[in-house]
């Protein structure tokens, strides 16, 4: 369960990025958070990913106030999620399948569960054929699900995802969402902060709605308003 | 750290090595070239060192006893000057012994000596000293002169002088110049390191994303850091031998063209290219590691 308790971040210019935001996810759950572009979406992950730290407010986690985390427990908290980004973030001089292997390589996986978990992965996101192309080797979308690949091998029980349509086209971005789709099915949370009307629309899923920082709208089964 | 992650550590650093091929070339040329510069330094000083001892080890003093020292006041004067500090050999020189050896030196003219032998013989017994360093001639000569039945010391004391200055400012200077040079290794090596790290700050970003901890991220770069300097080592040192390989051959032509001079005696090979192997490779090392740790530490902070 993530639960946000009058979150604010403010940056050093002055202004709220996020102010006073309330809410909670349950486990299991599927949630857009959409607005404009500033609205503080990416605010909002980098929060989760304890990338920044809040300027007010408590952030749980599974229960736990990461907000007051040590950093050295940073990255085992990292490790209870996956997260793709908009430009995939694949590691550039590695194959496919090392850089779905990498992930586990981090949590100390034996190589036996490692040659074992990444095809299964690399299988379940439709990229068994292409495990051994570089990334520059391969399209927008089939690099993305390089990115889900990574980010489930681990069985994470919450999925983030920044904008993972951004730079994918609409066919493609429906592929992806299928794939994120069959991961929050598993009884994996998701959380994908988006612009993308259409598949809001399509997804029929609970919505948070930013606008210049203050939360406007939190909804089940909404559709994305733009007028907001 | 267990076992199995040690694997992955040597196995991910030695592949960014060979990923990085560009980068890896400038470091380890950055470590060649400085190691180079510093191991010449060291064979330089470390053949000056040997000639300045040399030159030290030839300083000796001579005490001339007077006529009718006993046979048992020459022992206890000879026990007493061997439990000085600063000696190490002392040679007792008789008046025929020191007659022979003046008439050898004559050659031809030596009879001219003819007639000084036996009772004659005007010249006296004395010590030959031979001291460790010439800051022991002052006080070993002053100790000297206070024992009964010595009758006259004869030592340089400016050659003693200049000998030690000569000794202390080649010390000084070569030590100043292999200060100046480790600390430009180090920095010229750093910053070479720190632009590979630089250019990967990308990936270390994403590993930390996906919840690797400081040391996952920093093992490989750790190993990186010990190969690029190792192999900068081993070139260095290589170029190292090969400059004194054709010093020693230089050597020895000018020795055969303008006969042997003790000055010019170099360092056998294997007594320079050794010790400079495990200088270089141990700073090559360490220098790897410190830039290693330095730069990936600035990029771990997200």
């Amino acid at each position: 369960m993530i639960e946000f308790k009058n979150v604010s971040k403010m940056y050093v210019n002055g202004v709220y990025a996020l102010y006073n935001v309330n809410f909670r996810i349950n486990n299991g759950e599927f949630v857009f958070i959409v607005g404009a572009s500033g609205a503080g979406k990416t605010t909002l992950v980098k929060l989760l990913l304890k990338e920044i730290e809040p300027t007010s407010g408590s952030i749980f986690v599974d229960g736990i106030d990461i907000t007051t985390m040590k950093r050295r427990d940073i990255p085992y908290y990292r490790r209870k999620m996956g997260v793709v980004f908009q430009d995939f973030r694949l590691l550039p001089d590695k194959t496919a399948y090392e850089n779905v292997a990498f992930a586990m390589e981090i949590v100390g996986a034996s190589g036996k569960e490692i040659r074992r978990q990444v095809p299964a992965a690399l299988g379940l996101v439709g990229l068994g054929s292409k495990a051994h192309d570089y990334p520059h080797q391969l399209s927008g979308g089939e690099q993305q699900r390089v990115a889900l690949a990574r980010a489930l091998v681990n069985n994470p029980s919450i999925l983030i995802a920044d904008e993972p349509t951004g730079n994918l086209d609409p066919a493609t971005s429906m592929d992806i969402m299928r794939i994120i789709s069959m991961i929050n099915r598993r009884g994996t949370t998701v959380i994908m902060a988006t612009h993308a009307k259409s598949i809001v629309n399509a997804m029929r899923k609970r919505v948070i709605q930013f606008s210049k920082g203050i939360m406007v709208r939190d909804q089940q089964e909404g559709g994305y308003f733009d007028e907001l | 750290m267990s076992f199995r992650s040690l694997g992955f550590y040597i196995r991910s650093g030695l592949q960014n090595i060979l990923r990085n091929r560009v980068m890896s070339l400038a470091s380890i040329t950055a470590i060649m070239v400085a190691l180079f510069v510093l191991g010449l330094v060291l064979v330089i000083a470390a053949n000056l060192d040997v000639m300045v001892e040399g030159m030290e080890s030839k300083m000796e003093i001579t005490i001339y006893l007077r006529d009718g020292t006993t046979h048992s006041q020459r022992l206890i004067i000879e026990n007493s000057i061997k439990s000085w500090e600063g000696v190490y050999d002392i040679v007792f020189v008789s008046k025929q012994e020191a007659l022979t050896k003046w008439k050898a030196e004559l050659g031809d003219k030596g009879r001219l000596l003819e007639g000084y032998s036996g009772a004659n013989n005007p010249l006296p017994d004395s010590f030959i000293v031979k001291i460790q360093k010439p800051e022991y001639v002052e006080a070993i000569v002053e100790q000297a002169s206070a024992l009964p039945a010595v009758e006259d010391i004869n030592y340089s004391s400016q050659v003693a002088e200049f000998i030690g200055g000569f000794a202390k400012g080649i010390r000084i200077f070569g030590a100043l110049i292999v200060t100046v040079l480790a600390v430009v290794a180090v920095v010229v090596i750093s910053n070479t390191v720190r632009l590979t790290v630089y250019s990967r700050r990308r990936e270390i970003n994403i590993m930390k994303y996906i919840g690797a901890t400081d040391w996952f991220i920093r093992w490989p770069f750790i190993i990186e850091g010990i190969v690029l300097g190792m192999i900068g080592a081993l070139l260095s040192t290589s170029l190292v031998a090969g400059a004194y390989k054709f010093l020693i051959d230089r050597s020895g032509y000018i020795n055969v063209k303008w006969g042997y001079l003790g000055i010019f005696e170099l360092l056998p090979m294997n007594e320079v290219v050794f010790p400079i192997l495990t200088i270089s490779l141990a700073v090559g090392a360490c220098v790897g590691i410190t830039a290693s740790c330095i730069s990936v530490g600035k990029h771990l902070k997200v």
